[in-house]
């Protein structure tokens, strides 16, 4: 029994069988072999090296032909390095000297070169070919026992060195019960989807997949933050008890409040909402209770497509959506990319300063092209479904004209052609940055409702990134700097008759429920969804009047540490079930 | 050449990226070809010289000194070959100047025929030239783009052979490059 400590990013307990997930997502079935397999496995080796230098040369040769020799270079060295009789000498010495399954021997080898590679500054750009190379040769030996994540049979717990957004965009949360990972951190893509998926996960465990053996049996703690390999019967029947005894209490909540409006003792009510980042949530959001999704992040699309989406793909995920939702609103958030949000096609050129470059919609009018894109397939999208559209990152009124502009042509250019569209549909921005919260009074005569990203709203009031250790405690949802601008933000809204929605970590997190209640909010969509009957029960057991009045002492406190203090008392006091 | 042999020679990396993928699977191409066993050391690191991945390891840098040591049969053309091309520039820039240089391939083919101890001669629209001799072949109007038959005889015929070939073979690559621009064609 072993036992790793990494990152909690997704709640809950999980027991199963290890799945490996190694070079990108190719599985290894199992490590080792017996004496006599030895010469079976370097066969199947050589076997599947030829194929895949076969496959390369024609690879180099069709690339040629259609992009000219200069871009077929790059497949023609992955052959020759097939051919490196040393490197296929390296993979037949585990086989033969440490009787290493053939995929096993490769992805090692590989795994080697590629360390020592990334040791290297000048190397290190080179690796991925490394990690082609790998994934080739594993392809052409698995051939038809190739296991894809995305079909699997059994429960497991996946165990990967990294996971690309496209890989945990698509898994399936009905046989991935846990993750753990060596990479990764507490805002990664993993930790927002494992999150959202309800899925136990632990991140940054440094190097786990090398030390677990697929069919190993783990438990993944992600309370704690643990990973425990090869646990005994007694670990197993604890942690077998708790995972149900939460499963049980969770059942209990949202048996009591799923199908139940948010509303408080004195009849105050609150449209409760989840964040998703693929349709493919939507079933659980609505599982959960959630009353329709307060933000798509649409981003996603762009972090798991290999080329940038098109109107269609943008619409086909819209009415994958919609379907679900059944008449449910849902807020359509136009591409959010930048900052921390690249990495996927059409990234730009780097910036000194990403977060406050180039990002979101100041890339959407840099490219109103893609921009147009979407919001064709926004508009087709309305008269299926319950529509909102929301632009993000908006600064100022010449912002918010210049999108609006793009979106009254386009439907101008509708209108002309005859296609259908929602004449009505309800168009907001988002208030993230301060500028915006400091004079929402003149922004809120220009759209239909404000939704409020607390994430970049307290990023840039208080000047701090809270991925950066060293300043990350001085990240302070209870400011009251923040608070104030939330204040200005809600009071500037009802003053012009559009509603507030806040989609922000801040809404998601039950501490700050009753404040934000009191401080006048109409919506809140909350990640993971998971938290929905959570944040119910909490407006569903106080009265309006009593969350205004705690808002208002809050917002009259001039130090964070009084303000922490004091809501967690109040909490305490009038929620004792959830607040121990 | 049945005598076991060692050379060794030390040259300085002279291209801009260093002893990357390309120069990398340039040399060892070209060492391959030869019999004996053939090792690098770069920064008091050995590699085999017919490694790609062993080579890219070394992580050359532009001005690093490199040392070739061969040993074998056929030791003393194998490095003089592989100084060489590691001197200019593993060969690996053509496409980017022929047009500017168009002798520099006639020069490379002279130079590297003459790493050899056989005759080597080049038939030219019924001539025969010394393949050694640059400034012959170029009065024979030898460009990159010029059909030519090789004659091959001696001792290391073979080796020399199959060295001219991947040089010639290479060149096509030079001569699609230029014809896709519309610029070539003899």
């Amino acid at each position: 029994m072993e036992t790793e400590h990494g990152i909690p990013v997704g709640p809950g307990i999980a027991i199963g069988p290890a799945f490996l997930l190694e070079a990108e997502g190719v599985r290894i079935p199992r490590h080792y072999v017996s004496e006599d397999e030895i010469e079976g496995e370097i066969s199947r080796l050589d076997e599947a090296i030829s194929e895949a230098q076969d496959e390369l040369e024609a690879l180099a040769e069709h690339v040629s032909k259609k992009a000219g020799p200069k871009v077929a270079e790059i497949f023609s060295a992955h052959a020759a390095m097939l051919r490196d009789e040393y490197l296929c000498q390296e993979f037949r010495d585990r086989i033969r000297q440490k009787k290493y399954a053939a995929e096993f021997a490769v992805a090692h080898t590989m795994g080697q070169w590629r360390s020592a590679f990334q040791e290297d500054s000048f190397l290190a750009s080179r690796a991925p070919d490394l990690d082609d190379l790998e994934r080739r040769v594993l392809l052409h030996l698995l051939g038809a026992r190739r296991e894809e994540l995305g079909t699997l049979k059994t429960d497991v717990i996946l165990a990967a060195h990294d996971l690309r957004p496209s890989q945990i965009v698509t898994l399936d949360p009905d046989h991935v019960k846990g993750i753990v990972m060596d990479a990764g951190g507490p805002t990664g893509h993993t930790a927002i989807i494992a999150s959202a998926l309800g899925i136990p996960a632990v991140v940054g465990l440094g190097s786990v997949s090398a030390r677990l053996t697929g069919g190993d049996t783990v438990i993944v703690d992600g309370e704690k933050g643990l990973v425990i390999i090869g646990p005994d019967e007694e670990t197993i029947k604890t942690y077998r008890q708790r995972r149900d005894q939460a499963a049980k209490t969770e059942q209990t909540l949202l048996a009591e409040v799923r199908d139940l409006p948010a509303e408080t003792k004195d009849g105050h009510r609150v449209d409760i909402l989840a964040n998703i980042e693929s349709p493919r949530e939507v079933a659980r959001a609505i599982e959960h209770g959630a009353e329709g999704i307060g933000l798509y992040r649409t981003e996603f699309l762009y972090l798991t497509s290999e080329s940038i989406p098109s109107e269609e793909r943008h619409f086909d995920a819209y009415m994958e959506a919609i379907e679900k939702l059944d008449g449910r609103p849902i807020t359509i958030r136009t591409v959010d990319l930048g900052g921390d949000k690249f990495g996927g096609v059409g990234s730009p050129e780097p910036e000194r300063n990403p977060f406050l470059g180039r990002r979101s919609i100041r890339y959407c009018l840099e490219h109103p092209d893609l921009f147009r894109d979407q919001l064709r397939a926004i508009l087709r999208a309305s008269v299926h479904g319950n529509v909102r559209v929301m632009f993000p990152m908006v600064s100022g009124i010449e912002e918010l004209l210049a999108v609006q502009l793009i979106l009254k042509e386009l439907q101008n250019e509708f209108q002309q052609a005859g296609r259908a569209f929602d004449h009505k549909m309800q168009v907001g921005m988002m208030v993230e940055v301060p500028s915006a919260a400091v004079y929402a009074d003149a922004l809120a005569q220009y759209v239909d409702f404000f939704s409020i990203g607390t994430n970049d709203l307290i990023q840039y009031t208080l000047a701090i990134d809270r991925t950066n250790e060293h300043v990350a405690d001085m990240y302070q949802p209870l400011h009251p700097a923040v608070l104030r601008l939330l204040r200005m933000t809600i009071d500037a809204a009802h003053n012009a008759g559009i509603y507030v929605s806040l989609c922000g970590e801040m809404g998601s997190d039950i501490m700050y429920a009753l404040l934000l209640l009191g401080l006048g909010i109409d919506e809140l969509s909350v990640a993971p969804t998971w938290l929905v009957p959570e944040i119910k029960k909490i407006i569903r057991n106080v009265s309006y009047k009593t969350a205004r009045d705690v808002a208002d002492e809050i917002l009259n406190m001039s130090e964070v540490n009084r303000a922490v203090a004091r809501l967690a008392e109040v909490n305490r006091d009038l929620l004792p079930m959830l607040f121990r | 050449m049945t005598s076991e042999q060692k050379h060794s020679i030390e040259i300085v990396i002279g291209n801009p990226l260093g002893f990357h993928i390309r120069p990398v699977q340039r040399f060892a191409a070209m060492a391959k070809l030869f019999d004996s066993h053939v090792e690098v050391e770069l920064r008091g690191q050995k590699a085999p010289g017919k490694s790609i991945i062993n080579l890219m390891g070394l992580a050359g840098r532009n001005g690093d000194t490199m040392r070739i040591a061969a040993q074998g049969p056929d030791a003393d053309q194998c490095v003089q070959v592989l100084a060489y091309i590691a001197r200019n520039d593993f060969f690996v820039e053509d496409h980017l100047d022929t047009d500017q240089q168009p002798n520099r391939h006639v020069e490379r083919l002279a130079s590297l025929a003459s790493c050899f101890k056989s005759d080597i001669t080049a038939t030219v629209d019924g001539r025969n030239v010394d393949a050694k001799n640059a400034s012959a072949l170029m009065r024979q109007g030898v460009s990159p783009h010029t059909a030519l038959d090789f004659q091959v005889l001696g001792e290391d015929a073979r080796q020399a052979r199959a060295i001219i070939d991947n040089l010639v073979s290479n060149s096509y690559y030079i001569e699609e490059e230029m014809v896709r621009k519309g610029k070539g064609g003899a």
